[in-house]
């Protein structure tokens, strides 16, 4: 098994595309939103038995039952919750099947057994090791050599990431500020995210999805930062989407993988570039939200710059 | 601006309503975490306009730094 690998990034960026090009190949195993599905409690500082990790990852977090009772489900979450598995709206779905389960099997609820039957009996460690573990174990039962995780919105908590896996490398996607922080705005999760932190209104301002996505970038940057050299890859939406062989290319070089000319035409297919409906944003929200990114928007061309 | 004007300035920002002194650290004192200080550094930029913030942004070591060191960073901005 190869070392651990993390896609991380601000969400609403083009994420998801990527983890679904990845899902493609045969020989890297593609982990979704696990730890976005268990925020804010994805990185306990206190060593956890393998029942306690167990309960750490079946019992539904509130804050995605919350939204899923919205009845506005993300279309990430790829949980059936009208067929006839264990779970539904009404209940909450355990964090680690409601994506990242469910995109690797049509069972996820017996895959969640499985892992609960191998992991009840280990003893305490680290948080970090656990998810190691487990995430070597699902690549090993999955017949793939290595994996990527891959959680929107990651970036927030990139220290927690980079800490917990010091070895890692990283693919940090990122995408035009005013565009995610629009695409953000229409997202329930990200809406009551940044409602949370600029909580002053249930319906943030434009310009509030701009400070955070300018407050990731940053929190990310800085996390990276102290990333050796070569441990990093910084690719854009922009280019993932306008020249995919190429950006892929890289992908494939970065980790490791071998050069796949029919994965990276398989995986440019699944492209479907939808710009963001500035029309219906006013003028003035429009220079508000420009204002807002342009701070993490000079953090990445610093990073750019620093790279060339 | 005063510097307790300043002070409400940050607490509005990072939502917190304790004491804020000069010497009050960031972290240790008004225990923001990562994502927090970037929130306080993007909204000075944003409403104060303290740009010299962002030369600095991610190899600063901000569980030192003070409000005090935020509010000279402003002076610095304003006298410029």
């Amino acid at each position: 098994m190869t070392g651990p690998a993390f896609v991380l990034s601000t969400g609403r960026c083009g994420s998801t595309l990527l983890s679904r090009m990845f899902e493609l190949r045969g020989d890297i195993l593609s982990l979704s939103e696990v730890f976005s599905a268990l925020q804010p409690n994805a990185f306990p500082s206190s060593p956890l038995t393998g029942r306690e990790f167990i309960r750490l990852v079946s019992t539904p977090n509130p804050r995605w039952s919350r939204v899923l009772q919205t009845g506005r489900v993300p279309a990430e979450i790829r949980y059936d919750l009208d067929g006839a598995l264990q779970h539904n709206r009404t209940s909450g779905v355990p964090p680690l099947s409601i994506i990242c389960l469910a995109a690797l099997t049509s069972e996820p609820d017996a895959l969640l057994d499985d892992i609960e039957n191998a992991w009840v009996h280990r003893p305490a460690s680290e948080v970090a090791d656990h998810y190691r573990d487990l995430f070597d174990w699902l690549a090993r039962r999955l017949s793939r050599r290595a994996w990527i995780e891959r959680s929107g919105g990651s970036l927030e908590y990139a220290t927690d990431v980079i800490s917990a896996f010091p070895d890692a490398r990283v693919v940090h996607l990122h995408r035009d500020g005013a565009d995610t922080a629009l695409s953000m705005s229409a997202h329930p999760y990200f809406q009551s995210r940044v409602a949370a932190r600029y909580g002053d209104s249930a319906v943030p301002q434009l310009e509030a999805y701009g400070r955070y996505w300018s407050a990731s970038i940053l929190t990310g940057l800085r996390a990276l930062a102290a990333r050796p050299a070569g441990a990093v890859l910084h690719l854009s939406y922009d280019g993932l989407t306008a020249r995919p062989d190429d950006t892929l290319r890289r992908v494939e070089r970065f980790l490791d993988l071998s050069d796949d000319p029919s994965w990276r035409v398989d995986a440019a297919a699944l492209i479907d570039r939808r710009d963001e409906a500035w029309r219906d944003v006013s003028e003035m929200d429009r220079a508000a939200v420009l204002a807002a990114t342009r701070v993490g928007a000079d953090a990445i061309d610093r990073v750019a710059r620093a790279l060339t | 601006m005063t510097f307790n004007e300043f002070a409400e300035q940050v607490q509005q920002i990072v939502q917190t309503t304790g004491p804020i002194s000069s010497e009050s650290k960031l972290v240790n004192d008004l225990g923001l975490d990562s994502l927090a200080i970037s929130e306080l550094v993007v909204g000075l930029v944003v409403e104060l306009r303290i740009d010299s913030l962002l030369d600095d942004a991610e190899t600063r070591d901000w569980t030192q730094t003070t409000v005090g060191d935020l509010y000279d960073r402003w002076r610095q901005a304003t006298a410029a």
